[in-house]
């Protein structure tokens, strides 16, 4: 079974897949915008999908933040190499 | 002839799809990408390679070597080396000795690619006027 630290680890790891490759696909998007002769429709389903990726971008930010707090109060009652209760 | 061609960027971090993606990101910038999932490899490549430009994660637990020992290796080939680093808000004395080592700037996880592209055109700047 992974430890805590591995599990925080990953966590963190896997946030930042999230804002890096929503950041990328956002940038795909943006210069399919540019294309000439696109349908309203086919841009306004563009516009929603960057509007899409910005929410899960920010959204993993929010999460970020909420997982390091967790992580500072885990860290001080469970070794987060052992996984046991620490001063037990 | 796009504006980074020819400029290397060698991209280390322990997880893989940040790897992948940051490599294809800046290979689509224009960039020679290289990429390595541990600090020993990354060190070869940069041994061989000579990237103007090295991406480090600092934590790397599933590395032989971490972020910090790697910037110092890499320091060691070429103490000119342009190296920024990857840290967790968390890892205050590892930002400490990366800046004692040379570091040219830290980021912290999770990157914003806005944020990334701001520092590697800061680095580039800097390789380029020497």
């Amino acid at each position: 079974m992974p430890s805590i630290r591995d599990l925080f680890h990953s966590l963190g790891n896997k946030h930042n897949i999230l804002t890096i490759g929503c950041g990328a696909t956002k940038e795909v998007v943006s210069e399919c915008l540019k294309e000439r002769g696109l349908s309203k429709e086919l841009k306004d389903k563009l516009i929603e999908i960057q509007g899409n990726l910005e929410s899960i971008i920010k959204e993993t930010f929010e999460a970020d933040k909420i997982t390091i707090e967790i992580h500072d109060r885990i860290y001080k009652i469970i070794d987060p190499d052992t996984g046991k209760l620490r001063g037990v | 002839m796009d504006k980074n061609q020819s400029l290397k960027l060698l991209v280390v971090d322990d997880e893989p799809g940040i790897v992948d993606f940051t490599e294809k990101i800046y290979a689509r910038r224009g960039f020679v990408t290289f990429g390595a999932t541990d600090g020993i490899a990354a060190v070869e490549i940069f041994q061989k390679e000579r990237p103007e430009i090295s991406l480090i994660d600092i934590h790397m637990p599933y590395s032989l070597i971490d972020g910090i020992e790697t910037l110092r290796r890499i320091k060691q080939i070429n103490p000119n080396a342009c190296c920024i680093m990857i840290t967790r808000i968390t890892d205050n004395e590892a930002v400490r000795q990366a800046k004692a080592l040379g570091a040219l700037r830290y980021v912290t996880k999770p990157l914003e690619l806005a944020d990334l592209d701001k520092v590697i055109e800061e680095a580039k700047e800097k390789v380029q006027n020497g």
